[in-house]
């Protein structure tokens, strides 16, 4: 085994305080005070975002922090409360966009702000729906139905090339998969396990990927997609539904779910691991789903039963004690 | 000594917490604008900043509590086909 000073020029140097993490990055010490090896390396955590313009139960969201979108929900339980308000967020000011033409909570969503893809969902009176809709930056346009009616389903993609899987009304429909080409929808290979209203994203519809909340409920499964099938991957740690995530199939992020937990688990595509909790528990909210830059820049807002508030996911440089294990 | 400071402080958005304050102390909000903190120095700091008003544990307790009823009355009142979509907020417990 080569030694530190052999590979990096000098010694590990010891010391009684550690350095601010922007000086000790790319650096090992030695702490004399707690005597312990460290280093410093990107550490995930959550901040708060600018507060959503309303409660939103049970809405959909794409994009990133600084480029979010969020629509459909209501404001409470009663379907007098569902919503068809479109918000668009930058990081710091939510402006409102073009009016969705469904009012509809659960729809599924995907894309970019300016290459979104939504539908499905659950209205009343009626029940659930196969419309779907894509949005420019500033107005929806229908689109070629869902090939079955959806609610909760998952998405991955943008407007002009998207996957969306699963559905929690009819144990016929909710293993299905189909593409979007941005003019017609093709079947896809299945998923392994049901899937409904749980975590999904990923940029492209070759990166979906699909975490915890089989039909009906818990579930510690993921599945990740790769153009043409669905593979089943490491499972979550905590068995989990109603909760949603973003990133891709080979980094990502599972976060909160019923009934309102703060949990967050982060896969980096070998394993999944607890990583820092929300500041509030959610279920069944918007949250970014895009993920081209990975977990960076992700965010959640809204939820069931909760309020308006919105949190940040990014990394940031972190001093951290080196173990073994 | 107490691991956790109860208190309410409204969320105002951005910057009201931040990724720095998440790593230096436990945080946890609530229904009823109650937040839950890790007792260290930076929780303590954090919440007199944010104008927070300290409660005891049963004091937040009962805020939660009565929030989380108010969710539950308009759940029960709620059709079936609602309450089939939208699960009944369960009773929260404190940390």
């Amino acid at each position: 085994m080569s030694a530190y000073k052999e590979l990096f020029g000098k010694y590990v140097r010891s010391v009684s305080s550690d350095p601010p993490a922007s000086v000790g990055t790319g650096e090992i010490w030695y702490n004399t005070s707690s005597n312990v090896f460290k280093t410093v390396g990107q550490v995930f955590s959550w901040s708060s975002g600018t507060n959503l313009p309303s409660v939103r139960w049970n809405t959909s969201g794409t994009g990133i922090q600084t480029a979010g979108l969020v629509f459909g929900g209501s404001t409470g339980p009663s379907a007098g409360s569902f919503l068809n308000s479109v918000f668009e967020y930058n990081g710091s000011s939510w402006t409102a966009g073009g009016t969705n033409p469904e009012t509809r909570i659960n729809q599924f969503g995907a894309g970019t702000q300016t290459a979104t893809i939504g539908g499905g969902g659950y209205y009343e009176p009626g029940g659930n729906t196969t419309a779907a809709n894509t949005y420019d930056g500033s107005s929806w346009t229908g689109i070629t139905a869902t090939p079955y009616a959806t609610k909760g389903a998952g998405a991955a993609g943008t407007s002009t090339a998207a996957l969306i899987y699963g559905s929690d009304i009819s144990p016929s429909d909710n293993k299905d998969s189909y593409s979007w080409n941005g003019s017609s929808w093709s079947e896809e290979g299945p998923l392994n396990n049901t899937f409904q209203n749980g975590a999904s994203g990923g940029p492209t519809e070759n990166t979906a990927f699909a975490a915890g909340s089989e039909y009906p409920g818990n579930s510690t499964r993921f599945e990740t997609y790769n153009g043409s099938s669905w593979a089943t991957g490491p499972s979550l740690n905590t068995s989990v539904t109603q909760n949603r995530g973003f990133g891709s199939s080979t980094e990502c992020v599972s976060v909160g779910g019923y009934n309102k937990i703060t949990t967050v688990e982060t896969f980096n595509g070998s394993s999944w691991s607890v990583g820092n909790s929300m500041s509030t528990g959610r279920k069944q909210f918007a949250s970014s789903n895009f993920g081209a830059s990975g977990v960076q820049n992700g965010w959640v807002g809204g939820g069931a039963d909760g309020d308006d508030s919105v949190e940040h996911y990014d990394g940031a440089a972190a001093v951290q004690t080196i173990s073994t294990s | 000594m107490s691991l956790f400071i109860y208190g309410t402080a409204t969320n105002t958005g951005k910057g009201f917490f931040t990724h720095q304050d998440r790593l230096n102390f436990f945080l946890e909000g609530h229904p009823g604008n109650v937040w839950v903190v890790g007792n260290n120095e930076k929780g303590a700091v954090w919440l007199a900043s944010k104008g927070g008003v300290t409660k005891t544990k049963e004091e937040a307790q009962a805020i939660v509590d009565a929030e989380v009823t108010a969710s539950q009355e308009a759940w029960d009142a709620s059709t079936d086909s609602e309450k089939a979509t939208l699960s009944r907020p369960s009773n929260i417990i404190l940390p």
